[in-house]
């Protein structure tokens, strides 16, 4: 026999089992993954509620920077339209009045920031807060529809260039008065409010007609 | 804002004032530019009630107004922007419905025209004593009969007469029209 031709037998090669706690080890890993993603994105959604949109931070600096000082934040809040859709969710299995309603309806994000100047200014310089903020506004798509000034105190009041529909309003607020800063900014659609408007201009409308009305026959049974 | 614009970007019947800066000195200072948008929501506000004020308001393009306190510091350059701003309206064609002057109050009211008696633009120029300056521009289509009916909502009478002078006149001119065509 020759030995060349012995023929070993192959016998199937199957892998080494994995040590036992290796499964659980990459499930534990995801899991701790996953609950580190959830606290991460817990914490940033947070952070969001305290944290200004650059629209409403550019406006900020514009006026501290051209006013100086020293700042304090009273109040600073934002949001966002997911937290305005859960509220508006659940008002709806409350019975609320009309005006209320219209108003949850209406506001489908908002921020506002209270800034307190600690010292009296010496003086405002209206022209150098307009024009900074309305440069850095005009970078964002943001005109300024209305500028007041009077001694110490300022308003403008932004909104987007782009085409300006009811159902997808915005509109950025700033205004300084006795070293208090309030910047406000606010999107939703206006179709609710807007009905609201009108259903109350209808009924003062019946109601000064009703007066008229009740005159003019006093008027006449007098004369 | 900068509202400084090229000519060929103006609208008809609109009115480049330049651009205004509060005073110094922490007199009021008022700026007010309302673009077509905003305008149509005010319409839609009361298109139900009154539809004629929101098709008028449907017509207007847009609307500035400026009001300033005079100070030392700005009131000779105010109110030489004024005299030259009332030149331009004058050498522009615009039409001058009011001028009153009454111990230091300088008012003027100009419209702009179409061949049809439509208005473009409205434009206001005034002069309070030494105290404070008031710039007005609407800009849009204005017919006629809506004229007559912005004067009344202003409470403007010649804006009233002149809104129903121009209606008479259209009228006239469109009963000429048929009758040379028969000939």
């Amino acid at each position: 026999m020759n030995t060349t031709d012995v023929k070993v037998p192959q016998v199937p090669v199957r892998p080494a089992p994995a040590a036992p706690g290796g499964l659980r080890f990459r499930k534990g890993h995801l899991a701790v993954l996953l609950i580190l993603c959830l606290l991460l994105s817990c914490a940033a959604g947070v952070a969001g509620y305290f944290r200004l949109s650059s629209e409403s931070r550019v406006l900020r600096s514009s006026l501290m920077e051209s006013v100086g000082g020293e700042w304090d934040k009273k109040f600073a809040v934002h949001v966002g339209s997911l937290t305005m859709g859960v509220v508006r969710l659940g008002s709806h299995f409350i019975h609320l009045p009309p005006e209320p309603r219209a108003a949850l309806d209406t506001l489908h994000g908002a921020e506002v920031g209270i800034y307190h100047l600690r010292e009296e200014p010496h003086s405002i310089n209206a022209t150098a807060i307009f024009d900074g903020a309305d440069r850095a506004m005009k970078a964002r798509g943001w005109d300024r529809i209305v500028g007041v000034t009077h001694e110490r105190e300022l308003v403008a009041v932004y909104f987007p260039r782009k085409v300006v529909l009811p159902s997808k309003m915005s509109c950025c607020l700033m205004i300084f008065h006795n070293r208090e800063l309030v910047i406000v900014s606010a999107r939703g659609n206006l179709e609710p409010l807007l009905e609201i408007a009108r259903k109350r201009m209808d009924h003062i409308k019946d109601e000064m007609q009703g007066r008229l009305n009740n005159r003019i026959i006093t008027g006449q049974n007098h004369s | 804002m900068n509202t400084a614009l090229w000519a060929a970007d103006l609208l008809p019947g609109q009115i480049d004032f330049g651009s205004f800066s509060p005073s110094t000195g922490g007199g009021e200072f008022v700026e007010v530019n309302l673009p077509t948008s905003l305008i149509s929501l005010g319409a839609r506000l009361v298109e139900k009630d009154e539809p004629e004020v929101a098709q008028l308001l449907n017509g207007i393009k847009l609307v500035r107004v400026n009001v300033l306190a005079l100070d030392e510091d700005n009131r000779a350059d105010i109110q030489k922007r004024a005299q030259k701003i009332r030149k331009e309206l004058a050498d522009k064609g615009w039409e001058r419905i009011v001028a009153a002057q009454q111990k230091d109050q300088d008012v003027g009211i100009y419209l702009k025209m179409t061949d049809k008696g439509t208005v473009q633009g409205l434009t206001a120029v005034v002069m309070d004593g030494k105290e404070h300056a008031v710039f007005v521009n609407v800009v849009g289509e204005i017919k006629p009969e809506q004229l007559a009916l912005l004067g009344e909502k202003l409470h403007i009478d010649p804006l009233k007469k002149l809104g129903h002078t121009a209606e008479k006149s259209e009228k006239k001119s469109d009963d000429k029209a048929p009758e040379k065509a028969e000939d």
